[in-house]
């Protein structure tokens, strides 16, 4: 299970390439694996060449897809995303909307938490509506408002 | 391998963490150098006390019919006993040149005491361990044949032995308390360390990472942090304590005294002790203790 934050949460004293990595040594994973499986999800998430910078040194966008890699990088079966694009411009939202959507295609299952009414309605997917703690709705194809 | 990749985090996060390891680096050196210098000078008044205590004999008197033979079966017997540490034999002449000496200017009254009239006895210088023991040793030789009298400087003894006392109560005290200063400030450093860094143990944790893996690179750090110092620390006083020594055995008070003082090499193994142990043992569970409470998200 792999989580994204709205506010990144990536290790500031860490590069790109080691934030990931990171995700990797708390499981164990051997050097070898490590050394194979980061460039593979920073390729994923587009950020190959930026490998060696530190989080400060990439815009928000950037960030968010870093801690995505993060997420990925275990191969998890699940990804939960807590606001992830609530920091982030429109476009930018999109750009990472569109890699969780890969994402999913590629068999990953994705519970994200948004109250982007525009994303909601434009990717039609399972929305499950939550009301103070309760579950109200749970729709195959929904959009943000409920009837629509 | 998993360990590796802690010990090298932890290694990292020294140079990383330019300022903070600079701030406990000097930290620690400083509570440190308070702690050597004390250690140094209560070592050495340690040292001179003892080595005074020991200078002071009693002088063994011996009975003038006594045979060459007897003479050296007492000094057998003095130097079998507990707590005796030297003995020196001064001849009837000794004795009496000594006299001599002391009263240069009435030499002719002595020529009628040459040889075989000569009626200073002769004696044994017996210098002891321990003064505690002093009245047991003296009863002891005192019962042994051939001996004529024996003479001690019982007061000179006592003060010297309460001296004694209360300057190691005094050097304990103070070395507790600057040992609970030392722990205090070092402690208070890693705190400060490990506040500084509490969002990135809130993500490491928020990345799934268990405590022990959050914890070790600390540890290593406050260790590695702490041998530097140490290290760094004992150079700097190594050298002060150099200086001090041979500038105060330039100068001739410790020949006036009889005494000499302790040069560096010989205490140097108990600051490294002292030093390793509130280095690491501090750093360790210092920052073990200061990081629980961020690690508790």
């Amino acid at each position: 299970m792999g989580v994204v934050f709205q506010d990144f949460r990536l290790l500031p004293d860490k590069t790109v390439y080691e934030n990931v990595a990171f995700a990797m040594y708390i499981v164990k994973a051997t050097p070898k694996h490590i050394r194979r499986q980061v460039p593979m999800v920073l390729s994923l998430v587009g950020l190959s060449n930026k490998a060696k910078m530190y989080p400060n040194e990439l815009s928000g966008g950037e960030q968010q897809r870093v801690a995505l890699a993060r997420a990925l990088v275990n191969n998890p079966t699940m990804i939960i995303a807590d606001e992830p694009t609530g920091n982030l411009d429109p476009e930018t939202a999109w750009d990472i909307m569109n890699l969780l959507n890969e994402i999913n295609s590629r068999g990953t299952t994705v519970v994200m938490a948004t109250h982007a009414k525009d994303i909601v309605d434009s990717m039609k997917k399972r929305v499950i509506e939550i009301n103070a703690g309760v579950i109200v709705r749970d729709d195959k194809k929904g959009g943000y408002d409920s009837g629509k | 391998m998993g360990s590796n990749y802690l010990i090298r985090e932890g290694i990292k996060n020294v140079f990383k963490n330019k300022k903070a390891t600079m701030i406990s680096l000097i930290t620690m050196i400083c509570a440190m150098f308070l702690f050597g210098t004390f250690f140094a000078i209560g070592e050495n008044v340690n040292s001179v006390l003892e080595q005074v205590q020991k200078s002071q004999g009693i002088e063994v008197f011996i009975q003038n019919e006594a045979t060459d033979d007897q003479i050296s079966e007492l000094e057998t017997k003095i130097k079998a006993l507990n707590g005796v540490n030297q003995t020196t034999f001064k001849s009837k002449q000794q004795a009496l040149d000594l006299m001599k000496e002391n009263l240069k200017d009435n030499q002719d009254l002595f020529e009628a005491y040459e040889g075989e009239n000569n009626i200073f006895p002769a004696s044994f210088i017996v210098t002891l361990t321990d003064l505690s023991l002093a009245t047991e040793i003296e009863a002891k030789i005192g019962a042994m044949d051939n001996v004529k009298k024996i003479t001690s400087n019982n007061v000179t003894i006592t003060t010297l032995m309460n001296i004694a006392k209360g300057i190691r109560i005094a050097i304990g005290i103070i070395s507790v308390i600057l040992l609970i200063i030392s722990i205090t400030i070092i402690a208070n450093t890693i705190r400060l360390t490990v506040h500084a860094r509490r969002k990135e143990i809130s993500i490491m944790k928020y990345v799934g990472a268990t405590n022990h893996f959050i914890r070790w690179p600390f540890i290593i750090e406050g260790i590695i942090i702490g041998v530097l110092a140490a290290g760094i620390t004992i150079l700097i006083v190594g050298a002060i304590y150099d200086f001090v020594i041979q500038t105060i055995e330039q100068s001739n008070i410790l020949q006036i005294m009889g005494v000499t003082l302790l040069q560096f090499p010989e205490i140097v193994n108990l600051i490294a002790i002292a030093y390793v142990i509130l280095g690491i043992g501090v750093g360790m569970i210092g920052s073990s203790i200061s990081m629980k409470k961020y690690l508790e998200v």
